[in-house]
């Protein structure tokens, strides 16, 4: 095997998730099953090797899995007219040119820092990064170490459309947005002010309740459910939970009768579910988690999402709203 | 029944007159079940509207005095009620929760706008 090659893979994969490049090798019919990064990392030096992929396909999935994998994405609205000239004004005022192509974040930035802004379409896309310190007790020295924690922060609108997203990865106890310890609305609001600024539109946070409700009644659904949380109008909540193994909530008795009762008034909140390949018209290779909560507007995606996959599933969230 | 209020305002708006007649049988069913708040969102899925409807729709019952704004205090864990208020300043930075068996700060609370059924209509439906 070409050594530079090996090289320049073992760099390129430094910080990914091995599961997310698992994935995205699996979306593009390169099936592996390697479960370390040294087998992985030979497997994709093999491939570039063979031509069957490229440096800047390899290098593309990257910031694709450093833009989605973990994040909690809060999803908006705005009802302003927003042109492009303007959000390019907008850029320029806070020293910021369109790229023409995605960049990895700085890691560990001493302050928040703009990893680039793109304007593709009526696309914006902006990336920023910055530094968190998350608390660890060491007790041989008796006192506490802090711990450096990159964090990526991506804003996403559709100026045609309206509609926008921001993606964070989830604050640790200490961050740049506040004095105080945790305080975690101050590191959110600090990026939706931004987007605003950016966008000149008020963000309105997307309601998702009518998107759950389809989500979760739809026959034939294009999700496992997993959990399911919602209040009745007796105002009391319930949830229920799959402890073991795929089983959908839904087919159990116990929520059948519950929601032969109620459940077309049921105020859906919080659901945990799977998208099902099989429902997806090939666009996803592997059942993909989510977790809405309808009351903070958010969709949250495990560690190991890439772009494709968190993009189907707000894409369908969209469709259903 | 309606009263004078809304249906003055049902008059002079008659594509919002169903909606306002179906809240109100709706905070009459809550009344006859012993439940004496209603939580927008949850009327909303009751109606089949959007929360943002149905908060506008609240806002014509509260000018028309039969409901009362109060903020919930919720356990973001339990989603129980640790405490209601009725100013915003009352509201405390942090709660203790018995179902969690310890104190929450801010990042484990969410405060929730609820609207209480006045006494004088839930009277009315329980004669």
């Amino acid at each position: 095997m070409d050594k530079k090659i090996l090289a320049q893979v073992e760099k390129t994969l430094h910080n990914a998730s091995i599961a997310s490049v698992r994935s995205w090798l699996k979306g593009n019919g390169k099936k592996f099953s390697a479960g370390t990064r040294d087998r992985m990392i030979a497997r994709v030096a093999t491939l570039i090797e063979k031509s069957e992929i490229t440096f800047a396909e390899l290098e593309d999935a990257i910031i694709g899995i450093e833009e989605a994998g973990g994040k909690l994405l809060v999803l908006y609205k705005f009802d302003e007219d927003c042109t492009s000239s303007a959000v390019k004004t907008q850029l320029a005022k806070l020293g910021l040119t369109i790229a023409t192509t995605r960049q990895l974040a700085k890691p560990s930035p001493s302050k928040p820092t703009v990893a680039y802004a793109t304007l593709q379409g009526d696309v914006l896309r902006v990336k920023w990064s910055e530094t968190h310190n998350k608390p660890r007790m060491d007790f041989d020295q008796d006192k506490v170490e802090y711990d450096d924690v990159s964090k990526v922060i991506v804003l996403v609108a559709n100026l045609k459309t309206k509609k926008a997203e921001i993606r964070y990865d989830r604050p640790e106890i200490f961050h740049p947005h506040s004095g105080s310890a945790k305080a975690k609305d101050s590191y959110f609001n600090y990026y939706a002010k931004l987007a605003e600024t950016i966008l000149g539109v008020k963000l309105i946070k997307s309601e998702l309740q009518k998107a759950l409700k389809k989500l979760i009644e739809d026959q034939p659904s294009l999700v496992r459910l997993h959990r399911g949380g919602h209040t009745n109008q007796r105002n009391n909540y319930f949830s229920g939970t799959v402890r073991k193994g795929e089983a959908d909530i839904r087919d159990d008795d116990e929520y059948k009768a519950m929601y032969a009762k109620s459940g077309n008034a049921w105020s859906y909140e919080d659901q945990s579910f799977y998208w099902r390949p099989d429902r997806s018209d090939g666009a996803l290779t592997r059942q993909v988690f989510s977790h809405v909560d309808t009351l903070a507007s958010s969709l949250r995606v495990d560690a190991d999402c890439w772009d494709a996959e968190v993009e189907y599933a707000v894409q369908k969230i969209r469709e259903l709203q | 029944m309606l009263s004078k209020k809304l249906e003055s305002f049902s008059e002079r708006n008659s594509t919002l007159a169903p909606l306002i007649e179906q809240l109100d049988s709706y905070l009459t069913w809550l009344v006859e079940h012993n439940v004496t708040e209603v939580i927008p969102r949850v009327a909303a899925a009751k109606l089949g509207i959007s929360e943002a409807d149905a908060l506008a729709l609240l806002g014509l019952f509260l000018e028309a005095g039969l409901v009362k704004p109060r903020y919930d205090l919720v356990c973001t864990v339990t989603k129980s009620v640790l405490g209601s208020y009725y100013s915003r300043d009352e509201i405390p930075d942090d709660a203790e929760c018995r179902l969690c068996d310890r104190q929450h700060d801010a990042d484990e609370l969410r405060v929730e706008l609820v609207f209480e059924i006045v006494k004088g209509r839930a009277a009315n439906a329980a004669a």
